[in-house]
């Protein structure tokens, strides 16, 4: 009979939860300035229409990111990934790809940005995830969530 | 670190398969032309070094949940 394993970690922000293994993503060359943290938890917030994750180390419980399910803000964002991506995260259908960008919050999250020039990519199929640098368009690192004609940045130039 | 001295017009290989080659030098600018596989990426180091800046403000998290539960996607 089928069963979910479950874990329970630490946490600094939610104190010590329950993930199952279906949420713990392996990222094999970690995140860019993070490198040495290579175990993470998904977690689904339930906020904002399933838009926002957290990203929760399982190996250090204060380091913890806040995610955005990039399309959903911003439906007409391009991203090419190289054979290596492919390749490291064993992607074998772009169905398993799910893309998220780091959110920064100093304020509120009126306020936040999101990093799309630094997308993480995770393969759902195999739990494995990687921080890339997208080449395409001019992507800003700090692009406001919420500011009206959001994707005007966004659409520079291509290649 | 390996340090070599090169001409414009003059390469360097690496691992057989990237060509670096020294275009023009004007002033203290050496532009750099790059002949690599396609699989190999290439980005000017300040990249990598704002996107480790912007992940360390984005580790800092300052977020009141409640915030975010109460939240409503406005797409306009």
């Amino acid at each position: 009979m089928y069963r979910e394993d479950k874990m329970k970690i630490n946490t600094e922000r939610f104190g010590e939860i329950e993930v199952i293994e279906e949420d713990i993503l392996t990222f094999s060359k970690g995140i860019l300035g993070f490198e040495s943290y290579k175990r993470f938890a998904l977690i689904n917030t339930e906020g904002g229409e399933n838009s926002f994750y957290f990203l929760q180390s399982l190996e250090e419980e204060a380091l913890c990111f806040l995610m955005l399910n990039t399309f959903s803000l911003f439906p007409d964002y391009q991203i090419e990934l190289d054979e290596t991506t492919i390749e490291q995260l064993e992607i074998q259908n772009p169905q398993d790809v799910i893309i998220l960008t780091v959110i920064t919050v100093v304020k509120s999250l009126q306020d936040a940005t999101t990093n799309l020039q630094a997308p993480i990519i995770i393969n759902v199929a195999r739990k494995l995830g990687k921080q890339i640098v997208n080449d395409k368009g001019n992507y800003l690192i700090k692009q406001p969530l919420f500011s009206k004609g959001h994707i005007t940045e966004a659409e520079g130039q291509r290649g | 670190m390996l340090v070599l001295s090169r001409k414009k017009g003059e390469s360097i290989v690496v691992n057989e398969e990237i060509e670096i080659t020294v275009v023009a030098v004007e002033g203290d600018t050496i532009r750099l032309g790059i002949k690599a596989p396609k699989h190999i990426s290439i980005h000017r180091k300040e990249i990598y070094l704002a996107i480790q800046h912007e992940n360390q403000s984005a580790s800092q998290l300052s977020l009141d949940m409640s915030e975010l539960m109460k939240f409503k996607m406005n797409k306009n």
